[in-house]
């Protein structure tokens, strides 16, 4: 055998390799047990669910810091939220970072790519409008962002752009939502739209998801108050975008579930375990002072001392938990046995006892059954009718139209007792629903404004409070940041010495999140640092939209 | 059933003798003419018959055969030799060493017999029987320690745990390590589960321990291992040989009288060496009891109370037994070999067990003068019976379980967990309760196939072509009982028990087609190889989980709750090809030149959706060169005690495909959440991705010195390895999570070293000595992009420290938080409580796992019918991660607790402002920790658990043999020959390691890269285990 011959035959081979055959014998690089290309229809429900779950997860520490809800844990892992302050190398407080990036992230890009590339237009604007909203919660939360690089292939670091371009981009994606939603596909989804695996917001319903626009601009505008041109300007884009929007309580934007197992349940209900995360883990989900007080006459007056079952606010036992009393008075109904205690913030409490707001345990059972919004058959609200109206009472009352101020403010206070009445009462054992008599009462009872000149912004904003109790944590912040944490504004607020501050924030109130830690500070540190992201005190720097300028 | 299986084996051989009645059985014994000792598996044949025999451990041999015919007596190595048979008598033969010992023939990639001499590297190979003797469950279990270069990293010493088998230390950061196992020419299946991946719980691997598939086989039936280390070597297994082969070659029936073996082996097994807990203080904080704690920082136990042994409880004794029967026989045309193997292992904790069938049919036929077929069929069954491991695991519960309570009573007699602190949804298992009610079980059958044809047209030519198929299916099940601590849930969520069932299906089908030419002119003789190879790869993993069981107490997916129910199907296939080319030069026997090269396509680097620009195909070359200098006349005349003298060198470089399927595409997940839908997995597709790329130089050499009683080998090889694979988390601003990119370098650099001596030899006494000698050190020369750490989650088991690399650290790194330090590197204590801390959370360096080297020595001893062998094992240096210690410190159950009474000041600086001053303030503050426990909790960092350059010394096998002679045996008119054995395995261990045991895995072998090599998390070691057996040959 000569060495040539070796040599051909080798060629030929090697010939034979690079041919058709073996490559087509290689083309197995697909995963068979699920599809490589999915269409919009299939990308939408996981990214409604996602909504839900990265707020969630987010707002139990968020409302450490506005005070909704805390611990009753006195470990430093769980106070230092209550403190303003955040652990070290960790991913808490990350997860609308990684919502808007990741869950949502791609797959609403690739949704809305297939909806205007194959005019499937519903799922174009719904993509869009979501979008807006995501990126919109995402600067609130951490101010500058990922924005112009994100999802650039083969990029590992990303350049972050502050809160005007996130904003007027939300503005340009709204804009784009509205124009996709006016548009007619060739083919109908509203059948797909509205089934089980659709829109799990507006089934399909295009005019509420402009209105959802609307309201995010509204909202957008409304964080802008600090700025001179607010009351030339903002003010009235405010005005008009909250009339554009949602018009009652029917329409409000929330997500629905089956709730046949946790991971198709609220993950605020009792089923998910994020509220109660386990016995053990006393973290989060108590009431706090601050929003018993304010339902229970704090307000305008004082709040009373160990409230019961009776309180000004219709709303109070309807919302907070009550704590079975030891002593049960016979022949008297249930209800009338509870107490209402809550934790005062940053003390990890020693009321052990304090229930989450799913409920006390029924005697006998091992869980609570849920309570108010908070059970896993509750539909999860992300903008409503009297969010949107306070945002309107705000607006006018700080350009001088107290009159219209006063008439959005009540119509706030009503909606949201609609509001329970609609959204709040899916627990099995539901409370009554709010009369109309009980809603008359509390806007003639001392809490409430009861004329134009005696509306005060703190009335206003404090309703918006027990509005948003339970379930817009980040628009709350935005509020109480707005006003730089205002005792006279939120006078239930519980004031934080310094002493009592996280000890690296230099005596200040916190002001943004920093970026998720597994995300940007194992890659992104060069970017941090330009913004003063790998300052011990970032999370204390005031964010653009609170600033005047 | 047994009964009649023996009159069958009795009938056969009475029809056999009575055939052959005119001839006389002739004995004899055969040995070596220089040292007189007995030669084992001489072939004796009946010329010009086809009549044939071997001889037995002690160089015996009966044949029939009439007076005046003639006796032929062959074997590798020696020179044959012929003798006549007399009319009376025995025929004693003695065999000469053949001077060109040489030209010993190695197995090399696809069955390819090479002349040693030719071998541009070395290629240690180890007997079959050596291995088969320590009488482990596992072939790779006995590999340890004799063979310079491998090391094998079981994750405990349970039965059926699985084992990273590893060459030449890590390479891959986070790819497959593991050498790829090839049997009769075939590579088999030797993957473990990847619990992350392919089950529906997509938990991390390491509370569950999935077997590598190499364990199922039977070890008896191994005539060989032959280790194939430098990628030159491979090269010719392409891609998924990079890391090294072990080239399995099976026994073969002989042609000759037919035989039936039969052994056995009984073994007990006994667990001695864990870390004692410290029972002095109780349950509680500050000195004061608490009984719902699980930290033990109370008050002195009460003098008086009782306090349970309940680590010495809870072990108990191992039992295995283990049959081996084979029958074997043929003529010169056709022999055939039917083994069977059940062994039934019951491991040191109880409820585990490891049982195995396995039943291997081989036949060789010459089917025409130009055609030879070999087929083999091996069935094999296994039935694993696991535990939990990890911080649920029995051990961690174990030791934080209070010793005022009887373990022993952890059942009431309604069934129910006898609680002492909680209720089942806060208290940890008793560690009884967790092995026997949480159950975990793994279920194999399994069919290894293949064909081998050898097709010879012509005196130079040769062809062969090789087929297998490997087909294992596993059933397995994992299950958390309803009252137990995982899987109760919560009081708010009781998941009342949670089962976990899956049934993996996997395929492989490979193939390959060699052709082999020679060629001489004159003094230069050539070889030439050509080859093509496909596999294809199949798993298929369809898993089930469910929780609320209705009877608690019966294990299985249909007695959970409907809604509960959740299931994964998974698929993992991928294919290779390969063509490759081989040149082999000599110049006589003094110079080789081995010139290759190899193209391989994977299937993991086809983009799924854009196939004309995919990549899958790669190529690279090897060349090698041996030099046979004592074949020059200059050594022959002034260095005669010098046999052999080779000098080796090599350079060659491989490629790695992608370790992960799917990888180069977008995936989806299914979503699980309301309205279902799919979403975007984690993993970022990543088109661009190319093969790992390794370099590797070699030289070496190979000396035989006194009649081949000294042998002396020697390598050098410095391995690049540069493309690395690696799967780091990303910014999320990209869309995902991690993505596998191509990035960082890692260089290993090493000596391996096998020195073989015969100390003494004569007739009745022989002492020979094998020492391996190891050393490597990989180094991560650089990560992508400036990457500070890359770590394996997986390995995370312990808060602050994890299996990670780092630029410029070994590749064997332990990653963990550090104490604050000033400049001047004291100590910076809190000036509030003189306590440590850890401002700083990132992750440094703070351990190296890797030995700094390891020495195995076999020594070999031969006393008349006596023999006895034994194996030390020493590994030197490298650290090791006591996170069980980490815990047990945390809880205070550790003995480093005990004088907490002691007030203490900690040596340091405050950290005042005046730290890194001139003046630091030092610490006078002093600390008792029984009034401060923070002291055991807030304030310990890892490094305090490393514990550094751990040496130990096992002694892991010792094996005694006796033969009984033929005389006693004589008058047992069917047995040829009778021996019985006794076998102490891992008998000794010293070591300076406070734990169970230094070689420890926190993980399964699931885990790519490194994983949780030597980090010791809630295992136990080895047991020792005394084996008794004989062994019988009709």
């Amino acid at each position: 055998m000569k060495m040539h011959n070796i040599y051909k035959i080798a060629a030929v081979m090697s010939a034979l390799f690079v041919t058709t055959g073996c490559k087509k014998y290689l083309d197995i690089n697909s995963n068979p047990s699920i599809p490589q290309e999915v269409r919009a229809e299939l990308l939408l429900p996981p990214i409604i669910y996602q909504m839900s779950n990265g707020t969630t997860q987010d707002n139990r520490v968020i409302w450490k810091i506005t005070q909704n809800m805390g611990g009753v844990s006195a470990l430093d892992a769980s106070l230092l939220w209550e403190k303003h302050g955040f652990p070290p190398a960790s991913d808490v407080g990350g997860v609308i970072w990684r919502m808007t990036y990741v869950d949502l992230g791609l797959n609403l890009e690739n949704m809305i790519n297939d909806g205007v590339k194959n005019e499937k237009y519903e799922y174009a604007a719904i993509g869009y409008a979501i979008k807006a909203w995501a990126y919109q919660m995402t600067t609130d939360l951490h101010g500058p962002i990922i924005l112009d690089e994100a999802f650039t292939v083969g990029q590992l670091r990303f350049k972050y752009q502050d809160q005007p371009e996130v904003y007027a981009k939300v503005r340009e994606w709204g804009n784009l939502a509205i124009k996709y939603s006016k548009m007619q596909s060739p083919v109908s989804y509203a059948t797909t739209l509205a089934g089980v695996s659709g829109d799990g917001i507006y089934r399909g319903d295009m005019a509420k998801w402009r209105k959802f626009v609307y309201g995010l601009f509204a909202l957008q505008y409304g964080h802008l108050v600090n700025k001179p041109q607010f009351k030339t300007a903002y003010a009235d884009s405010v005005v008009k975008y909250a009339d554009l929007s949602i018009a009652n309580e029917a329409e409000d934007a929330t997500i629905g579930y089956t709730s046949s197992v946790a991971a198709d349940s609220n993950p605020m209900g009792v089923q998910m375990g994020l509220m109660i995360p386990s016995t053990a883990t006393t973290y989060y989900s108590r009431p706090t002072t601050t929003i018993l007080s304010l339902l229970t006459g704090g307000v305008r007056g004082t709040a009373a001392t160990a409230p019961v079952f009776t309180s000004v606010d219709p709303r109070m036992y309807r919302m907070l938990p009550g704590t079975p009393t030891i002593v049960k008075v016979p022949g008297l109904p249930d209800i009338n046995t509870l107490s209402y205690q809550a934790i005062t913030p940053n003390l990890g409490s020693t009321s052990a006892g304090i229930p989450t707001v799913l409920g006390a345990v029924p005697t006998g059972a091992a869980a609570p059954i849920g309570h108010y919004i908070f059970t896993d058959r509750s539909r999860y609200p992300i903008m409503t009718y009297n969010q949107l109206q306070f945002v309107k009472a705000e607006a006018l009352l700080l350009k001088g139209d107290a009159a219209g101020a006063y008439d959005a403010y009540t119509k706030g206070i009503r909606a949201h007792m609609d509001f329970f009445n609609q959204y709040g009462r899916a627990s099995t054992t539901p409370d009554p629903a709010i009369s109309a008599a009980e809603v008359n009462t509390y806007m003639a009872s001392s809490e409430v404004a009861q004329n134009a000149g005696d509306l005060k912004i703190a009335d206003v904003m404090q309703q918006k409070y027990i509005a948003q109790w339970g379930w817009a944590g980040l628009e709350t912040w935005c509020d109480l940041r707005k006003y730089h944490y205002d005792a006279t504004v939120f006078r239930t607020y519980y004031q934080l010495t310094a002493g009592e501050l996280f000890a690296s924030n230099n005596g200040k109130f916190a002001y943004r999140f920093r970026p998720r830690y597994n995300s940007e500070y194992v890659w992104n540190s060069d970017e941090l640092a330009k913004w003063g992201g790998l300052n011990a005190d970032y999370m204390t720097k005031e964010t653009w939209f609170v600033l005047p300028n | 059933m047994q009964k009649q299986l023996l009159s069958l084996i009795l009938g056969i051989i009475l029809l056999a003798t009575q055939a052959m009645a005119q001839q006389r059985a002739v004995t004899g014994t055969v040995t070596d003419a220089v040292d007189g000792g007995p030669l084992p598996g001489v072939t004796v044949k009946l010329k010009s018959t086809t009549t044939a025999t071997v001889t037995t451990g002690l160089g015996r041999y009966s044949i029939n055969a009439k007076p005046g015919q003639v006796l032929v007596f062959s074997f590798v190595g020696y020179k044959p030799q012929e003798a006549t048979v007399a009319a009376s008598g025995a025929v004693d033969v003695k065999l000469q060493t053949d001077a060109t010992a040489l030209n010993d023939v190695v197995v090399t990639a696809y069955g390819i017999s090479r002349d040693k001499a030719s071998l541009g590297y070395h290629a240690p190979v180890v007997k079959g029987s050596e291995v088969a003797e320590t009488q482990r469950n596992d072939f790779f279990g006995g590999l340890q320690g004799r063979v310079p270069g491998l090391s094998i990293n079981s994750t405990n010493g349970n039965p059926g745990a699985s084992a990273q088998i590893v060459l030449r230390g890590f390479v891959s950061i986070s790819g497959d390590n593991n050498a790829l196992i090839v049997m009769d020419g075939v590579p088999i299946n030797n993957t473990t589960l990847n619990q992350t991946r392919e089950l529906v719980s997509g938990a991390a691997n390491r509370d569950q321990d999935y077997s590598n598939r190499a364990i199922d086989i039977n070890p008896n039936d191994i005539e060989t291992y032959t280790v194939l280390k430098g990628p030159e070597a491979t090269a010719l297994y392409g891609s998924a040989g990079a890391s090294g082969a072990i080239i399995i070659t099976t026994k073969k029936g002989k042609a000759g009288q037919a035989s039936i073996n039969y052994n056995n082996s009984f073994r007990v097994e006994h667990l001695n060496k864990f870390p004692k807990q410290q029972t002095m203080y109780n349950s509680g904080s500050v000195g004061v009891y608490d009984p719902v704690s699980t930290f033990f920082n109370g008050p002195a136990f009460v003098p008086g109370t009782q306090l349970y042994d309940n680590i010495g409880e809870f072990f108990q004794n191992g039992f295995t037994q283990k049959h081996n029967l084979t029958f074997d026989g043929g003529s010169e045309k056709f022999t055939y070999r039917w083994s069977n193997e059940y062994s039934d292992t019951r491991g040191t904790i109880p409820n585990t067990t490891y049982k195995r069938f396995s039943s291997r049919l081989t036949s060789t036929a010459e089917i025409s003068s130009l055609l030879k077929m070999t087929t083999t069929f091996n069935y094999i069954n296994s039935n694993n019976d696991k535990v939990n491991k990890g911080p649920n695991g029995f051990l961690l519960s174990l030791y934080r379980f209070n010793p005022s309570f009887d373990i022993n009573n952890y059942e009431d007699a309604k069934g129910n967990r006898v609680l002492h602190t909680s209720s089942i949804f806060g208290e940890y298992d008793n560690p009884l309760w967790e092995v026997n009610k949480n159950k975990n079980n793994d279920k194999t059958n399994r069919i290894l196939a293949n064909t081998n044809f050898d097709f010879t047209p012509a005196k130079w030519l040769k062809v062969n072509a090789i087929l297998g198929l490997d087909v294992a299916s596993t059933s397995g099940l994992s299950a958390y009982h309803a009252q137990s601590y995982r899987g109760s849930g919560s009081a708010s969520a009781p998941t009342g028990g949670r089962i976990l069932t899956y049934d993996r299906l996997d395929r492989i089908f490979n193939g390959s087609l060699t052709a082999s030419a020679k060629q001489k002119a004159g003094d230069f003789n050539a070889t030439y190889i050509l080859g093509a190879t496909f596999n294809d790869f199949n798993s298929s993993t369809n898993s089930q989980q469910g929780q609320n069981m209705y009877d608690p107490n019966f294990y299985n997916i249909n007695n959970t709750l409907p809604t509960t129910h959740r299931v994964l199907n998974y698929i993992n296939r991928y294919r290779t090809v390969g063509a490759f080319a081989q040149a082999i030069l000599g110049y006589k026997s003094l110079l080789y030149l081995t010139l290759s090269g190899r193209i391989d396509g994977a299937s993991k680097l086809m983009n799924p959706t854009n196939y004309e620009d995919s990549k899958p195909f790669f190529a690279y070359p090897a060349i090698s060169t041996a030099f046979n200098f004592t074949e020059l006349n200059f050594f022959k005349e002034h260095l005669p005690f010098l046999n052999s003298g080779k000098l080796t060198a090599s350079y060659a470089i491989t490629g790695k495909e992608p370790w992960r399927e799917y990888s180069l595409g977008t995936n989806y997940v299914g979503a699980t959440t309301t309205g279902g839908g799919y979403y975007l997995s984690n993993y970022a597709g990543n088109p661009n991705l190319k093969p790992e790329k390794s370099k590797n130089f070699e030289v070496g050499a190979e000396l035989q010195f006194f009649n081949n009683r000294l042998g002396v080998q020697v390598d050098y090889y410095r391995l690049r390895s540069e493309d690395q694979i690696i799967n780091p988390r990303l910014s999320y601003g990209g869309g995902f999570v991690l993505e596998l990119i191509n990035g960082g370098t890692v260089l290993n650099r090493g000596i391996e070293s096998q020195i073989t001596g015969g100390i003494f030899r004569n007739k009745n006494f022989s002492w020979d000595v094998t020492s391996n000698f190891t050393l490597n050190r990989g180094v991560v020369l650089s990560l992508a992009d400036e990457l500070p750490e890359l770590y394996e989650s997986d390995s995370w088991v312990s808060p602050a420290a994890r299996s990670a690399v780092h630029p410029g650290a070994s590749t064997a790194a332990i990653s963990g938080t550090r104490f604050d330090r000033n400049n001047k590197g004291d100590l910076l204590l809190s000036p509030l409580t003189g306590l440590p801390t850890t401002s700083d959370t990132r992750y440094y360096p703070i351990g190296d796992r890797n030995p700094k080297f390891t020495l195995g020595l076999v020594n070999k001893f031969r006393y008349k019918n006596f023999n006895m062998s034994f194996l030390w094992d020493l590994r030197y240096g490298g650290d090791v991660y006591n996170a069980t210690e980490y815990e047990s410190y945390g809880r205070g159950t550790s003995l480093k607790t005990l004088d907490r009474e002691t007030p203490r000041v900690i040596t340091g600086v405050l950290k005042d402002g005046l730290e890194n001053s001139a003046n630091p303030t030092r610490n006078t503050i002093s600390v008792t920790p029984y009034y401060t426990p923070a002291y055991y909790t807030t304030n310990i960092s890892p490094e305090m658990f490393i514990e550094r350059n751990i040496k130990a010394l096992r002694l892991r096998d010792v094996s005694f043999g006796y033969d009984f002679p033929k005389s006693t045996i004589s008058r047992l008119k069917y047995i040829q020959s009778l021996g019985v054995f006794a076998t102490i395995t891992d008998a000794v261990l010293i070591t300076n390691y406070t734990g169970s045991d230094p070689e420890t895995n926190a993980n399964s072998t699931g885990v790519g890269g490194i994983g949780g090599y030597g980090i010791d998390y809630g295992n136990v070691g080895k047991p020792i285990g005394f084996n008794l057996g004989l062994r019988v040959r009709l």
